[in-house]
């Protein structure tokens, strides 16, 4: 019989001396389970539909002093992104930002934030961010489709198959065009102020060439350090052409293009620039888990101090008899280690379970408008980082093993005569 | 099919009908008086005076009443509109197929009638419209620069519009017109009084949907000649001295 064998055994025949002591642990890893799913939830959604938003997990824009070229070389971005990450997901957009930005229905209107000129074809892949709830994301090449807001579409009383105008001003003049309505996405936030149309439509609108484009996104695979990345494109793109340093941050953002520089630049800025707001909530939202799983474990070292005090008292008699029928010192001190190792794996499955169960339920549950940037469908989504709960596992292990350790050298120095006497 | 039974040559008709509203060979002047209605915010009036010339496609319309729009002038040539705001003297562009001064009439429904020459005929129909034996032509725009993609019109007897329903391009019904008499000037004729339904604005009141009308009344239709002056900008800021 292995020892952890012996242990779950010992555990189980002791169950009612344990049970409150694994209620708490699994209570703990519930909740640990069920914040870090929520939290990591938020985070990607709020990731994707940024990336989304804000033209990739990285973004590279041209900006220029005394000269009018702010023609972006799409090639070259193309070359540097390759050189510094390999094959990657790039795609070229151009922006309209102008404040005038308007859609027009049926005599009524409606300004929009930007106006988002995409390939459909290249960025098929961000329709999950968008959270279509009418329509569809349109196909490739499809010139008169516009995508907007669901808060859009009502003022302005339209559906999917009516037609908009859209009016915006471009180097000479305002200019009007008519699009069709493919679909409506459902965004009340930051991220639902924007119509998105045909790159090349919008160009022509606009009266610049087909080609032309204000952004280069680049899209990052989960997991990958979106600064890391940022700075490969940034020193391969050095090589070609001038450009800043790496903004990381919004206050970084609107610096770099200060300061005395002439011609043209290019900017690479990472997602988390554009999202450090929203981040600093989020952060905040994280820091307060982590207070709780410090507080959780306190509260879990403390329980497993005093339980084990008190079975080491109870048990003095068994430990005396493993001690005098030959066990060891440290086999006898493994035994409480191993007690305390499985009553922690235990617990913490159940809590896990149980956290995943909670997470399910709660990601069918609608929820208000108001929490649009960080819904899916209406929906919170939830995610669990396996090497997150790996962490979290590894560390309440480490502190319950920590916990057991103190009592568990207290028995392993009890010998077989002070056993017998305690016994009396 | 003995020939008296035969249908008409609704191209011809769809013809006939624009050019019964429209003043190609002289200029149009009227007053115009709006009264638009919004369920449980009352009725808001709007006096205006409008100046058509239909062979350049040019109308001006200048706000006379409520005296907080007052010197407000709509100016539209060819294709291009502005809106003169007097209190900020600048123009700003807009758009023919815009609410004209947030009411349910479109700034298009002050210009020449040209369902011939903006729409193609889906199908017609013949139908009693109250007292109005019509004909009713479903039709499809052939350009974007009209306000509907689609639309529907009832045509009576002598060739006036009676009703007209405007669509979307998703087949959404979103505005009736209704003409239910005419005055004639000269060989034209000119509506007396004109009611929009917007169909997709309203407001529940009391339990039950009511959308919000439009009505246009117009007086004082007038064919004299008009100054070339008159559909200027300059005409507009002058007018605000």
């Amino acid at each position: 019989m292995t020892l952890f064998t012996f242990s779950l055994k010992s555990l189980a025949g002791r169950r009612r001396r344990f049970f409150f002591l694994g209620l708490a642990v699994s209570f703990g890893f519930f909740v640990m389970t069920v914040s870090t799913g929520l939290t990591e939830g938020l985070l990607k959604t709020v990731r994707e539909k940024g990336a989304f938003y804000f033209s990739g997990n990285v973004n590279i824009t041209c900006i220029s002093r005394n000269t009018n070229d702010t023609t972006m070389d799409a090639q070259l971005l193309r070359d540097a992104v390759r050189e510094a990450l390999g094959p990657a997901s790039v795609f070229l957009r151009s922006i309209y930002y102008g404040i005038d930005a308007q859609l027009f229905f049926g005599g009524a209107t409606v300004r929009q934030r930007r106006v988002i000129g995409i390939d459909w074809s290249d960025e098929k892949s961000g329709e999950g961010a968008l959270n279509i709830v009418s329509g569809a994301f349109p196909e490739g090449g499809d010139r008169r489709a516009v995508l907007i807001s669901e808060t859009a579409a009502k003022r302005l009383g339209v559906r999917v198959g009516d037609e908009l105008m859209l009016l915006v001003t471009g180097p000479h003049g305002r200019n009007t065009a008519n699009f069709v309505l493919r679909g409506i996405f459902k965004d009340s936030s930051i991220f639902g102020y924007a119509a998105y149309v045909s790159r090349t439509a919008l160009n022509d609108t606009l009266s610049l060439p087909s080609d032309y484009a204000t952004d280069f996104g680049v899209t990052l695979g989960g997991g990958r350090n979106n600064d890391a990345e940022a700075e490969k494109i940034r020193a391969a793109l050095a090589k070609r052409a001038r450009v800043f340093s790496v903004a990381h941050t919004r206050a970084e953002l609107s610096d770099l293009s200060g300061g005395s520089w002439q011609g043209k630049r290019y900017m690479v800025c990472t997602l988390d620039a554009h999202l450090s707001d929203i981040k600093q909530v989020l952060d905040a939202i994280t820091s307060i888990c982590y207070a709780l799983l410090a507080a959780f474990l306190a509260v879990v070292l403390i329980g497993i101090v005093s339980t084990y005090r008190v079975v080491v008292y109870q048990r003095s008699a068994e430990i005396g008899m493993m001690r005098a029928i030959g066990m060891s010192k440290a086999r006898a001190m493994a035994v409480f280690i191993e007690e305390a190792g499985a009553l922690t794996a235990v617990s913490a499955f159940v809590g896990l379970i149980a956290g995943e169960i909670v997470l399910f339920a709660i990601s069918l549950l609608d929820f208000p408008p108001s929490l649009d940037m960080f819904l899916k469908r209406g929906h919170l989504a939830w995610a669990i980082d396996p090497g997150v709960m790996l962490g979290i596992f590894a560390i309440v292990c480490a502190s319950t093993l920590l916990a057991a350790w103190i009592p568990a050298r207290k028995a392993a120095g009890i010998t077989p005569m002070d056993a017998m006497r305690a016994e009396d | 099919m003995p020939l008296a039974f035969a249908d008409p040559d609704f191209p011809a008709m769809l013809k006939t009908v624009d050019s019964l509203v429209s003043f190609l060979d002289t200029d149009f002047s009227a007053e115009y008086k709006i009264e638009q209605s919004k369920p449980g915010e009352g009725t808001s009036v709007t006096d205006a005076v409008m100046f058509r010339r239909d062979k350049d496609e040019k109308y001006l319309i200048l706000i006379l009443d409520p005296a907080s729009d007052k010197g407000k002038g709509y100016l539209k040539i060819g294709l291009s509109m502005w809106l003169y705001d007097p209190v900020a003297r600048k123009f700003d562009f807009t758009s023919s197929k815009e609410r004209f001064q947030n009411s349910n009439a479109r700034n298009s429904d002050f210009t020449k009638s040209s369902f011939a020459t903006d729409y193609d005929i889906v199908s017609t129909a013949h139908e009693q419209l109250g007292k109005f034996p019509c004909w009713v032509f479903d039709l499809k725009a052939n350009n974007d620069d009209v306000s509907f993609p689609r639309t529907k019109i009832w045509v009576s007897e002598d060739n006036l519009v009676r009703k007209v329903e405007d669509y979307s391009l998703s087949g959404q019904l979103m505005r009736t017109r209704a003409v239910p008499s005419y005055q004639k000037v000269g060989s034209r004729y000119v509506p007396v009084m004109m009611l929009i339904v917007d169909n997709l604005r309203g407001k529940s009141v009391g339990g039950k949907f009511q959308n919000e009308t439009t009505r246009i009344t117009i007086t004082k239709p007038s064919l004299s000649a008009l100054p070339d002056s008159l559909f200027t900008q300059a005409y507009l800021e002058k007018v605000n001295q």
